[in-house]
C-alpha cells in the first residue's frame, strides 16, 4: 500500500479522534474565557501560551484515549479474562493488592493534595500540616494500602458475584460515623476533609480504565449471565477505602501533635516539645514561625527573648546547612532579614553577603523552561503508564504464560498513551491551569474587593501631605479613613491611602488598585451566587472533558449494547459534579463544616441505593470516583485557592469530596427514573 | 463419537432462539435447564421500540424516538424430537401468548462439527401448554457500522413488522490484511436481527438496503435465514394500548392466531422493489467457541477461501453446582457466509486450527442463506461477496 492510500486511511481516522476531543473540551475552555472577559471584565493574559496549551490538550487527549482503547484496556481485559483460568484465588487477590498499591504510586495525586493544603497553617491544624508536609510519604502509603485493599476486595467480589450494596452500606456507615466523631476532635476535624479528598483523587485516568477492563474480563469469565454491570465497583471501593486508611493514619498520629492554638501559644518555648514533632527539626519550626509570623513570630519562638533570637540568627549566618533547614533557601533568609530584621541583624547579614548563593530560576518562555516542562510531564506520563503496564505485562508472562494476541496493537497503544499523556499534561499546565488560575484569582472580585496585584503602580515622589481624611460611620461610632485624589484619564478619582505602602526613604507610594465587588455589596449574597453559578458550570464543563469518565461511559455503552448511552451518563455525572462544586465553594465561602455537607447526602444515597438496581448502583457509584480527574482537579484547586485565600478559610479541602458525592446522587436518580419508566412499560404489557 | 472430529455427516438440529427482555432471561434459563438442556447461549443486545413524544420534546427529537431496552438472545441447539417441548416451555415461561413479551423462533441447522461436550442438548422433560406458532416467517439480519444500527431498527419498526434486536460484533476481513494500519478502520459493527413475515420480507429488505445505503461500498451486509416456526414480538410502541380494552398489537396477535399465520397482514403489491438488485445466496457458517479463539479460527477459514466474518461475544451460563471441564462461560460466535462448495475445505481448516479441542470447545453449524445483499464492485453470478471490511 502506497503512502497516498495510507494517508487516505490515517487522516480521516485521526480527524475523527481529534474532533471527538474538541467536542469534549470546547465547553469548558470557551466558558472560562468568556467568563473572564465578559463577567469579570479582565483580559486573558498569556493568551498565546494558553492557546498552545489547549491545542496540546486536544491532541494529547486524542492520543491518550486511543492508547487506552488500543493498548491499555485490551491488555487489562485479557488479564482479567485469563486470570481466573490460570491462577488460584490467593494469587489473584495478591495481584489485585499489588495493582492497587502500584496505581497509587503510578499516579501520585499527592501533589494535588499538597497544593490544596498549601495554605494550611501549622498552628491552625497541626495534624493536617504534619500529614501534608513531613509525613506526606505516610499519606501516600496509607492511600496505597487503601487502594490495594479496595482492588483486592473488588476482585474477591467479582469471583463470588457479591453485590456491591453491602459494601456501600458498611463503608458509608463507618466513614460517616468516623467523620462525625472526628468533627468533635480539634485536630481530626481537619483530617476528614483531606481523607475524603484522597478518596476522590486516587483514581486517575490510567488506573480507572485499567481496573474497569480487568473487572470486565474477570466477570465475563466467572460472572453469572444476568448480572448487568458486572465488572464495575472497584472504583467505588478505591474511593472509599483510602478515606478509611487516611482517617486511621490521622488517629495514629493524633497523639504526637499539639492541639490547634494561636500562633503565639503554638510557637512558645513551653509548647516546643509537642510542636517540634510537626516539623523535621527545631530549626525548621523556628524558621516557619519567622516566615509565617514575621518579626513577632520569631520573637514568639524565643519567648520574646531578644538575646536568644539574635544568637539563633547568628548561628544561621555561620552555618549554611542550618540556614537551609530553617528557611529553605538563602534568598528566603536574606529577604526575611531584609524585611523584618533589626538594624543589628541586618548588619549580620552584610557580613555574610559573600557566602550567600542565589538560585537561578528559569525564565518563563525560555528554552530551558520549555525543556523542564516537557521532561517533567513526560516523566510523569512514563511513570504512570509504564509502571502499571509493566506490572501487567510481567503478570501476564508469569501467571498466564501465553502468546499475547495483537501485541503490535498493544505496544502501539502504550506508546500512544504515553505520548498523549505527556502532551496532555503539558497542555493542562500551559493552558487549563493557567486559565483556571487567572479566573480563580479574580473570581472573589464577584463578591468582595481584592487587590489587583498586576495593576500595581509605583508613584514616585509622593507627598503624604495630599492625603485627606474622611469620616466613616460604623455601627460602633465614627471612624476615620485616609485617601488622596489621583487623576486617572480625564477624571479625578479618590484612592484609599494605606500608610504601609508609603516608603519614606524613597518617598514612593505603592498604589494597589482594588477591584470589586462586581455584584451587590461587599460579601453580599448576589456576588456569592455568581461564584456558585460559576462553580456549577465549570464543574459541568470540566467533567464532560474528563478522559476517565469518557472511557467509563464508552465501557458502559459497550456493556449494555447501547441501552445506556454514554451521553446520558456523562450529562448526569456532569450535572452532579457541578452541584457538588457549588456546594464545596459554599463550604469555603461560608466556612461550613464539611461533615454537614457530606453526611446528609450520603444518608440520602444509602436510601436511594437500597431502591436502585445493582446495575445502576455499580455504575452510579463508580462514576463518582472518576469525576475528579486531570481536567477538573487543577481548575477546582485554582478556584478553591483563589477563594480561600480571600476568605481566610483554614483549609481548602472538601471541594473534591462534595464533587464526588453529588454525581452518585444524580446518576442513581436518573437510574430510578429510567427504571420507573421501564416498570410502567412492563405493567402496560401485563395489562 | 470422537470429540475432535468433524462429523462424518451433517447432523440436523433445531436452533431455538428467544429474543427477550433481559429481565426474563434468568426465568427462561431456569425453565430450559429444568427441561434438561445443558448448553445454552446468551448473547446480550438491545431491543428498540418507538416512543411517542409530546410538546416541546417532540419539537427537538421528532414525534417518535427510539427507546432502547436491554435484551438477550437466548438459544438452545436441540434435537428435532425435543423441539416441541423446548418451544412450548419457553412460550409458557415467558407468557408469549401475550404480545410484547418476546420473539421465539426455531430454525433448522446442520451441525458440521463439534467438540463432543458441546452437543448434548436433549430435552428430558415435557411442556404442558402448546401454543399455535406461526409459520411463514423469515429472519433478516443486517450488519452495519457501529451507531448505524438504530436507523436500521427504525425502518423495521416503521414497517410495523416486529421489535428488532441489536447486538454488537466485530468485523474481520479486509481490515486484517492491512497490518497495523488496520486500527484506522473501525471493526465495531452492529448486527440488527428482525423476524418478519415471509410475504413482507422482500419489501422490508428493499427498505433496509435503501436506509442503510447497502448498495454503496463499505456500508454493510444483509442476509436472510429461513425460520421453521415461531412467534413474533410485534409490540412496536412503548405506550401503545393505554386506555383501550385491547391494544392494536393484541388485536393483530389474535387475528394472527385465528388465521394461523400472518399472510393477511401482507402489504399488497410489494411495489418499490428494485428488480435489478443482484442478490447472493450461499450458506452461513456459525462457529461457537471459547472467547479469544474465534479470531484464529476465522483466520484459518479465510486462508481457505472464506471472505470475512463477524464475531460477537456470548455467554454460556454455567450449570450451578457443576464444575465440569467444559466450555468457559465466556464464548464467542463467529458468523461467516461462504459458498456451499467451500464448506469441506473450511471445516478441515477449522479442525486444523484446533476448533474442536479442549481449549476451544468449538461447534460449527450451518444454515442456508436464500438471499444476501451487499455492494458488489462487479456483479458476478454465484460469487459470494466479501463482507464489509
Amino acid at each position: 500500500m502506497g503512502f497516498r492510500e495510507a494517508m487516505g486511511l490515517i487522516l480521516p481516522y485521526s480527524w475523527k479522534r481529534i474532533l471527538d476531543q474538541i467536542k469534549s473540551v470546547w465547553i469548558i475552555i470557551l466558558y472560562l474565557v468568556a467568563f473572564q472577559i465578559l463577567v469579570l471584565g479582565v483580559p486573558v493574559a498569556q493568551a498565546s501560551i494558553i492557546a498552545i496549551g489547549i491545542f496540546l490538550v486536544i491532541f494529547g487527549l486524542a492520543f491518550f484515549m486511543e492508547g487506552l482503547f488500543l493498548g491499555l484496556m485490551p491488555l487489562g481485559d485479557l488479564i482479567g479474562f485469563k486470570l481466573p483460568q490460570k491462577a488460584k484465588l490467593p494469587v489473584i487477590l495478591l495481584f489485585g493488592f499489588i495493582l492497587g498499591v502500584l496505581a497509587t504510586f503510578a499516579e501520585p495525586a499527592i501533589g494535588v493534595l499538597k497544593s490544596a493544603g498549601a495554605s494550611v497553617k501549622a498552628w491552625d491544624a497541626p495534624l493536617l500540616y504534619l500529614i501534608v508536609n513531613k509525613y506526606s510519604n505516610y499519606l501516600v502509603y496509607a492511600v496505597g494500602a487503601g487502594v490495594g485493599i479496595a482492588v483486592l476486595m473488588g476482585l474477591l467480589r467479582f469471583m463470588y458475584s457479591w453485590s456491591l450494596k453491602p459494601f456501600i452500606y458498611v463503608l458509608v456507615a463507618v466513614l460517616s460515623g468516623l467523620s462525625i466523631w472526628a468533627n468533635f476532635h480539634p485536630n481530626l476535624v481537619y483530617i476528614s476533609g483531606l481523607a475524603w479528598d484522597c478518596g476522590g483523587v486516587t483514581t486517575g485516568p490510567v488506573t480507572v480504565p485499567l481496573v474497569l477492563a480487568i473487572g470486565l474480563g474477570i466477570c465475563r469469565m466467572v460472572g453469572s449471565a444476568d448480572s448487568g454491570a458486572a465488572g464495575f465497583g472497584v472504583v467505588t471501593l478505591a474511593s472509599a477505602f483510602p478515606v478509611l486508611t487516611v482517617l486511621i493514619l490521622g488517629m495514629v498520629l493524633m497523639g504526637t501533635v499539639p492541639n490547634p492554638s494561636r500562633p503565639e501559644t503554638f510557637f512558645a518555648p513551653d509548647n516546643r516539645a509537642k510542636a517540634v514533632g510537626v516539623f523535621n527539626s527545631e530549626e525548621e519550626l523556628i524558621g516557619y514561625a519567622a516566615l509565617q509570623g514575621g518579626s513577632s513570630g520569631l520573637d514568639a519562638a524565643f519567648g520574646n527573648d531578644p538575646a536568644k533570637r539574635q544568637a539563633f540568627l547568628k548561628s544561621l549566618v555561620a552555618s549554611p546547612a542550618t540556614r537551609v533547614k530553617a528557611f529553605g533557601t538563602d534568598p528566603a533568609f536574606q529577604k526575611w532579614v531584609g524585611t523584618y530584621g533589626t538594624p543589628q541583624e541586618k548588619a549580620l547579614l552584610a557580613g555574610m553577603a559573600g557566602s550567600l548563593s542565589g538560585t537561578a530560576v528559569a525564565a518563563t518562555g525560555g528554552w530551558s523552561w520549555w525543556k523542564e516542562l516537557i521532561v517533567r510531564n513526560s516523566m510523569a506520563a512514563v511513570q504512570a503508564i509504564l509502571l502499571l503496564m509493566g506490572f501487567l505485562l510481567i503478570a501476564f508472562l508469569v501467571l498466564i504464560r501465553e502468546r499475547l494476541p495483537r501485541l503490535d496493537e498493544i505496544i502501539l497503544g502504550i506508546f500512544f498513551a504515553i505520548l498523549g499523556m505527556s502532551l496532555f499534561n503539558v497542555g493542562i499546565e500551559l493552558g487549563l491551569t493557567n486559565l483556571g488560575n487567572q479566573v480563580g484569582s479574580k473570581l472573589p472580585t464577584s463578591f468582595k474587593s481584592i487587590d489587583v496585584v498586576e495593576n500595581a503602580k509605583t508613584i514616585p515622589s509622593f507627598d503624604p501631605k495630599i492625603v485627606q481624611t474622611a469620616l466613616v460611620t460604623t455601627p460602633t461610632g465614627v471612624a476615620q479613613e485616609q485617601f488622596f485624589y489621583a487623576k486617572v484619564g480625564t477624571r479625578y478619582q479618590s484612592v484609599p491611602y494605606d500608610p504601609a505602602r508609603y516608603d519614606s526613604n524613597t518617598s514612593t507610594y505603592q498604589w494597589m488598585p482594588k477591584r470589586g465587588p462586581l455584584f451587590g455589596s461587599e460579601g453580599g449574597l448576589l456576588g456569592i451566587l455568581v461564584v456558585l453559578a460559576f462553580a456549577f458550570v465549570m464543574g459541568y464543563g470540566a467533567t464532560l472533558a474528563e478522559p476517565a469518565l469518557n472511557a467509563l461511559g464508552i465501557t458502559v455503552e459497550e456493556l449494555t449494547v447501547g441501552t445506556f448511552k454514554k451521553s446520558l451518563l456523562m450529562q448526569a455525572v456532569a450535572i452532579g459534579v457541578g452541584v457538588g462544586l457549588a456546594l464545596g465553594v459554599a463550604k469555603i465561602v461560608w466556612n461550613l463544616p464539611l461533615v454537614w455537607l457530606l453526611v446528609p447526602p450520603y444518608a440520602v444515597l444509602l436510601l436511594i441505593t437500597a431502591f436502585s438496581t445493582e446495575e445502576f448502583v455499580n455504575i452510579g457509584w463508580d462514576s463518582a470516583g472518576v469525576t475528579t480527574g486531570p481536567i477538573t482537579v487543577p481548575l477546582v484547586l485554582a478556584m478553591g485557592l483563589g477563594i480561600s485565600s480571600q476568605t481566610g478559610a483554614v483549609e481548602g479541602f472538601g471541594i473534591l469530596a462534595t464533587a464526588s458525592v453529588c454525581p452518585i446522587l444524580s446518576v442513581l436518580t436518573v437510574g430510578l427514573f429510567v427504571g420507573r419508566k421501564a416498570k410502567k412499560a412492563a405493567a402496560a404489557i401485563a395489562a | 463419537m470422537d470429540k475432535t472430529q468433524p462429523l462424518s455427516a451433517p447432523l440436523p438440529r433445531i436452533l431455538v432462539s428467544a429474543l427477550i427482555p433481559k429481565s426474563s432471561t434468568s426465568d427462561l434459563l431456569a425453565a430450559w435447564t429444568d427441561l434438561g438442556l445443558g448448553r445454552l447461549t446468551v448473547v446480550p443486545g438491545r431491543s428498540s421500540m418507538l416512543q411517542k413524544r409530546y410538546g416541546l420534546a417532540a419539537m427537538f427529537s421528532g414525534e417518535t424516538i427510539l427507546a432502547a431496552d436491554s435484551a438477550d438472545s437466548v438459544s438452545a441447539l436441540i434435537s428435532p424430537a425435543s423441539e416441541n417441548a423446548v418451544m412450548n416451555r419457553a412460550a409458557e415461561c415467558l407468557r408469549l401468548d401475550q404480545p410484547g413479551r418476546g420473539t421465539l423462533i426455531a430454525r433448522e441447522v446442520n451441525v458440521l462439527g463439534s467438540h463432543a461436550a458441546c452437543l448434548e442438548s436433549e430435552a428430558t422433560g415435557k411442556a404442558e401448554a402448546s401454543l399455535p406458532f406461526i409459520a411463514d416467517l423469515t429472519g433478516v439480519v443486517c450488519i452495519v457500522q457501529r451507531s448505524e444500527g438504530d436507523q436500521i431498527a427504525r425502518v423495521v419498526l416503521d414497517s410495523g413488522a416486529c421489535v428488532p434486536i441489536t447486538n454488537f460484533g466485530d468485523g474481520t476481513g479486509l481490515r486484517d490484511k492491512l497490518g497495523l494500519l488496520r486500527i484506522t478502520i473501525p471493526a465495531e459493527k452492529e448486527v440488527v436481527t428482525a423476524v418478519v413475515s415471509a410475504f413482507d420480507a422482500e419489501l422490508i429488505i428493499e427498505k433496509l438496503i435503501q436506509a442503510g445505503k447497502l448498495d454503496q461500498p463499505g456500508r454493510g451486509f444483509l442476509y436472510t435465514f429461513p425460520i421453521r416456526r415461531g412467534t413474533v414480538n410485534n409490540r412496536i410502541t412503548v405506550d401503545g394500548g393505554a386506555g383501550q380494552a385491547a391494544s392494536q398489537e393484541q388485536i393483530v396477535a389474535s387475528i394472527d392466531h385465528l388465521r394461523g399465520g400472518i399472510e393477511w397482514r401482507r402489504r399488497g403489491d410489494g411495489g418499490g422493489t428494485n428488480s435489478r438488485r443482484v442478490f447472493l445466496s450461499g450458506e452461513n457458517l456459525e462457529i461457537l467457541c471459547n472467547e479469544g479463539r474465534a479470531s484464529d479460527l476465522v483466520k484459518a477459514a479465510m486462508a481457505v477461501g472464506a471472505s470475512g466474518a463477524t464475531i460477537g461475544k456470548a455467554k454460556a451460563p454455567q450449570r450451578s453446582g457443576k464444575t465440569d471441564a467444559g466450555p468457559t462461560p465466556a464464548r464467542e460466535i463467529a458468523t461467516l457466509m461462504v459458498p456451499a462448495e467451500k464448506i469441506p475445505a473450511i471445516l478441515g481448516a477449522l479442525q486444523g486450527a484446533g476448533a474442536f479441542d479442549d481449549s476451544t470447545y468449538g461447534m460449527v453449524f450451518s444454515h442456508p442463506v436464500p438471499k444476501a445483499f451487499t455492494y458488489l464492485p462487479r456483479p458476478a453470478k454465484g460469487a459470494v461477496a466479501p463482507k464489509s471490511p
